[in-house]
């Protein structure tokens, strides 16, 4: 279950396999030995789990399609997208947050 | 036109052509002996250091027959967990404790060769009585372990009367997915081709009548499914030659991986970048459209044709009268 204050990262040992010629990424998680190809804006999601809470991930992700804040259509979509990567354990949650809240909008855009 | 990737995500290894069947129509032409010059253990645990360090994360490992090796379940150990690690095998050497043992090293998934729905067709395949039984075991022993496991048979004309049959087996055995593969002339299968090849109306109307049970999901590559994937071919024989496809084993050779790193036989050999690039003579658009690629598979269209850009006849739009049970001279 999504939670907007509970903090998300990559599982240990997920091996990330970036195919930007096809426009995908693939993702291995060898805890649970499964490969997963994931869309463009699962791929952001997932980079986005770097320690960050769940609403920090949706200010992230609407920063990137320049949206002043996240409307109800991206918090939606973050949500469907963090519920889907926990349940293949390529995210998981950790107990606290790993990077400061409010990521500049420049550092998010390289 | 440039190749579609940079670098490949994703390889196959065909790791022995030692084999403890006799199937009719093995690709590899495989032997109960193993050959001396086959990648050593060294060699094969130092290729898969460079699989990694070169940022890939997928290895397909194929035969022969894998458990052939006595070295394969160090292999396995080793590759497991760093690598998303696929096995194809007949399963007849496998007990309940060896599906234990990949099941802890982390192996992904296994494909099992079961060639028919009976044991009189699969035995009579694969020239050992009692294998099918074994092939059957094998899939529930993977499965009770663990892994994700699929049946594989390759169509032909003394299994085409039970293949509805054998995806009632594959549902009972446990089995997620059937591939269903088309027979391609390469090895024994090439020398008994007018015994075992079916026309291309027999294969079509053999898939179209199939009533797939529940739970099961197909895997085939006729139209409107028929794949070029040489974008993304990469495999290595066992004996280290880089040679795109399985399927061209026969063909090409873009060099070994003793002497030459095989991201340079990827980068390097023309005929090899040539095939990724997916430029062919014409194709067919319910099967560009369905799969995004153009042709169809490149080694039927130059078994058949001479030519690495030709039309793939397995297709029925890219057919044009081509008979496939009947082989061109120069491939016999």
């Amino acid at each position: 279950m999504y939670s907007p204050s509970g903090f998300y990262r990559k599982t240990s040992a997920l091996k990330v396999r970036p195919v930007p010629e096809m426009g995908f990424c693939l993702v291995f998680t060898p805890a649970k030995p499964r490969l997963f190809t994931l869309n463009p804006t699962a791929w952001l999601v997932l980079e986005l789990c770097d320690g960050r809470s769940g609403r920090a991930v949706e200010r992230s992700y609407a920063d990137t399609l320049d949206l002043e804040r996240p409307d109800a259509a991206v918090r939606a979509e973050v949500r469907g997208i963090l519920e889907d990567l926990e349940r293949k354990e390529i995210v998981e949650r950790c107990g606290k947050p790993l990077v400061q809240r409010g990521t500049p909008r420049t550092e998010m855009k390289k | 036109m440039q190749p579609f990737l940079e670098t490949p995500p994703k390889i196959t290894l065909s790791i022995t052509n030692t084999c403890n069947l006799e199937c009719a129509h093995c690709y590899g032409d495989c032997s109960p002996t193993p050959s001396s010059r086959e990648l050593t253990t060294a060699e094969v645990l130092s290729f898969i250091d460079y699989l990694v360090a070169h940022d890939f994360i997928q290895l397909y490992i194929e035969g022969g027959e894998p458990q052939c090796r006595p070295d394969f379940n160090q292999i396995l150990e080793y590759c497991s967990r760093k690598l998303m690690t696929v096995v194809r095998t007949h399963g007849t050497l496998t007990t309940k404790t060896l599906a234990r043992s990949w099941a802890d090293f982390g192996v992904g998934r296994v494909f099992v060769d079961i060639m028919g729905a009976t044991a009189t067709t699969h035995d009579g395949l694969s020239g050992v009585a009692g294998s099918f039984g074994r092939s059957c075991e094998a899939v529930g022993h993977f499965r009770r372990a663990g892994i994700e496991t699929d049946v594989a048979i390759i169509l032909n004309r003394r299994n085409v009367a039970e293949l509805q049959a054998y995806l009632e087996l594959a549902k009972r055995l446990g089995a997620l997915r059937v591939a269903i593969l088309r027979l391609y002339p390469l090895g024994r299968a090439k020398k008994r081709w007018t015994e075992l090849a079916l026309s291309l109306e027999e294969q079509s109307t053999a898939l179209s009548d199939l009533d797939v049970p529940e739970g099961i999901e197909i895997m085939q590559s006729w139209h409107p499914k028929d794949r070029n994937c040489c974008w993304q071919a990469a495999a290595v024989n066992p004996f280290g030659d880089s040679i795109g496809c399985m399927y061209l084993r026969e063909y090409v050779n873009f060099g070994n991986i003793r002497s030459t790193p095989f991201l340079e036989t990827w980068h390097r050999d023309p005929l090899y970048k040539s095939l990724r690039t997916g430029v062919v003579e014409n194709s067919c658009n319910g099967c560009h459209a369905r799969s995004g690629t153009n042709g169809g598979c490149r080694s039927a269209a130059y078994a058949f044709h001479g030519r690495w850009d030709a039309p793939d006849p397995f297709c029925q739009t890219m057919n044009h009268g081509v008979d496939l049970r009947v082989l061109p001279e120069r491939l016999l």
